[in-house]
């Protein structure tokens, strides 16, 4: 093996790679804008819908009302609650609940009286029942509000009671009860983020590196340039060695740039994402989880530049290949989207699957947690299963009827 | 020099089992030589010179290539050679300078050496004016004329030819025809695979017919005609593989 013809064989892959325009949209224009694209975008918009599903005034239904005019009353108050006309058919309410045209249903029992209290008469089973239909946003939205006025008329009941017989509110009510989120808002969006970003940082690196495979084997194979190459004095475990870094070389690029975008749009301050948060935002990663990030994107690209090469080079076209890689970037997909799981975390056992290992440590480092013996293993196992791949793609490419397949 | 003893070559199809693509081929091709093989779609001739520039490996036989054996030393054989076939492609995203240079770097040949040869090959096939082009944005012409600069960038003693004007104009085919005509005025060994007569009839000193993997004759273009009692080359390979033509006035 000769490293010289090795360089020769990368240097002119990657002046093409650098020529190719759709290898450079996915190798720097996508990972520098999908992050903030993905911020400024869906941030807003889902603020937005959230908003205005927040602000429009709903239509309900209430089944009863005649037996809680106080109720009915509370429900108008509401500005985001528009009662309509009175149904009295508990089915028919519930197929308009269903088909959307109204957003949630108050039944009011036909055992219910206003006057219950002072009566002392019915004092079980007076249950007013709310229905929503929780496939949908809006319905979940209104039944919060309903319920919050069902509570006050609740309320408005039982002060009035008190007063009645002059006793305090504090008799029924002696302490209030509140939860409290003690994670900061920075906190909370570094767990977000710890979850969102090795999963993305993977599949970029992937998607990255997938047109530069493909083209300079299969596209090798489809533009006849192939078997004049074959005829040189480079060995093919040299002409693959070659391919393989530029792949290689492509998705470290991708990788670090999606790093940098990233690094730009959430993790400093006075950010993108910390302007969408209303400038509160305050994350600080470690620069050691940056360092160990890139770090083990090494072993991840060069498990993915080997895996394209032995699978497009079996493709006789540029299609071909295409509808052959695919499936893979499937199969990476799931192991990188563990990190979202609820509960991620590393252990001994992931830390030897490829891709689940490093999108775990990954997510472990963006929380703070570094286990050096875990990220060893992951380190040491990606670049074994790196090794293998290249392996069997120089093992393909010694197969004539894979190369000269035409 | 070229020496070929009793090559063998197989393939596994799914539907046809083993087919024999060559199938005891043995021939000599001489410095300063043209040895045609000619032969129709499927022969095994661009098997044959697969075989040959080691792209492939033989099931049997020998081949030798400047003294250096096929099997044992392959690389010696690949840097003794210039291929060039009909269908070659360029690397389009890059200029005849880039492809040049980096084919010539694959065979060892850099710096000062290369800008003498670059000087050369861009004098004898008029490249100055593409030169720097990307490739896509070049005639079917001038792609050959670099694919041609490409084939003897490294100053091969052999040449291997498959099917070169396969698919292309009479221009650019005349130009692959001087190439051939100059090389061998240089002390060349070339074999070149073809099925126009005209072509076969014009250039090669001689000629081995192939059909169905095997070599049925060979001989000098009079030795042919001599031994199969016609002027016409293509009369003589009908004959050759068997077949009569269907002359009108026969």
């Amino acid at each position: 093996m000769n490293f010289a013809t090795i360089w020769i064989v990368y240097r002119k892959e990657f002046l093409d790679v650098l020529r190719d325009r759709r290898t450079l949209i996915s190798m720097i224009l996508l990972p520098l804008l999908i992050f903030p694209l993905m911020t400024v975008g869906m941030g807003s918009f889902i603020a937005g819908r959230m908003a205005k599903l927040e602000d429009r005034s709903s239509p309900i239904l209430v089944v009863g009302s005649e037996r809680a005019p106080g109720l009915l009353a509370q429900l108008k108050m509401n500005n985001g609650l528009q009662v309509i006309p009175q149904v009295s058919d508990t089915t028919q309410a519930s197929q308009m609940l269903l088909d959307r045209s109204v957003q949630a249903v108050v039944i009011v029992p036909a055992s219910f009286s206003e006057g219950f209290i002072s009566d002392g008469s019915m004092f079980t089973d007076q249950k007013i029942l709310i229905w929503s239909d929780k496939s949908n946003t809006e319905s979940e939205i209104v039944e919060r509000k309903v319920r919050k006025e069902v509570g006050a008329y609740k309320d408005s009941l039982v002060s009035r009671e008190l007063g009645k017989r002059g006793l305090p509110r504090m008799l029924v009510e002696p302490f209030s009860i509140e939860s409290q989120n003690r994670a900061s808002s920075s906190k909370m969006a570094g767990a977000v983020l710890a979850m969102l970003l090795p999963y993305m940082v993977i599949l970029l690196t992937m998607t990255g590196s997938t047109y530069s495979a493909i083209d300079m084997t299969a596209g090798e194979k489809e533009r006849g340039t192939l078997e004049t190459l074959l005829v040189c004095p480079a060995t093919r475990l040299e002409l693959v060695l070659g391919k393989f870094f530029t792949t290689m070389t492509v998705g470290m690029i991708t990788a670090f740039l999606a790093m940098v975008s990233m690094t730009m749009t959430f993790l400093l301050p006075g950010s993108i994402f910390a302007k969408e948060m209303g400038g509160q935002l305050q994350l600080s990663f470690d620069p050691a989880a940056i360092i160990l990030i890139l770090l083990l994107l090494i072993p991840i690209a060069a498990l993915f530049a080997a895996a394209l090469i032995a699978i497009a080079i079996n493709a006789r076209s540029y299609k071909e290949a295409q509808s052959y890689v695919y499936p893979l970037i499937i199969l990476v997909v799931i192991p990188a989207v563990a990190s979202i799981m609820p509960g991620a975390g590393a252990d001994t056992k992931m830390a030897f699957m490829p891709v689940l290992n490093v999108s775990l440590v990954l997510h472990d480092a963006l929380m703070g947690t570094y286990d050096t013996n875990l990220i060893l293993i992951t380190f040491a196992s990606s670049l074994v299963y790196a090794a293998i791949s290249i392996f069997i793609a120089v093992r393909i490419f010694q197969k004539e009827s894979v190369l000269l397949r035409v | 020099m070229i020496t070929v003893n009793n090559l063998v070559k197989g393939f596994t199809d799914k539907k046809r089992g083993l087919i024999k693509a060559v199938d005891s081929i043995s021939f000599k091709c001489l410095p300063g030589e043209v040895y045609g093989l000619l032969g129709p779609n499927g022969a095994g001739k661009t098997t044959t010179l697969r075989l040959l520039s080691t792209i492939l490996k033989p099931d049997a036989g020998q081949i030798k290539i400047c003294d250096h054996d096929a099997l044992l030393n392959p690389g010696e054989v690949r840097r003794s050679i210039g291929f060039l076939s009909g269908d070659t492609g360029l690397y389009r995203r890059l200029t005849g300078r880039e492809i040049l240079k980096y084919f010539a770097s694959l065979y060892g040949v850099k710096g000062a050496d290369f800008n003498q040869r670059l000087d050369q090959v861009v004098r004898m096939l008029e490249l100055s004016e593409f030169l720097d082009t990307k490739t896509d944005k070049l005639s079917t012409g001038q792609k050959q004329r670099i694919s041609i600069a490409r084939t003897v960038i490294h100053q091969p003693p052999v040449l291997i030819l498959d099917e070169p004007t396969a698919g292309l104009d009479i221009i650019a085919s005349r130009a692959i025809i001087e190439f051939i005509s100059q090389a061998r005025s240089e002390k060349r060994t070339i074999l070149f695979s073809t099925h126009v007569m005209r072509e076969a009839e014009r250039l090669c000193n001689r000629i081995g017919i192939i059909h169905q993997g095997r070599i049925v004759a060979e001989g000098t273009l009079k030795e042919l005609r001599d031994q199969f009692k016609t002027d016409d080359l293509e009369e003589v390979f009908l004959r050759a593989v068997g077949l009569q033509s269907m002359r009108l006035d026969n």
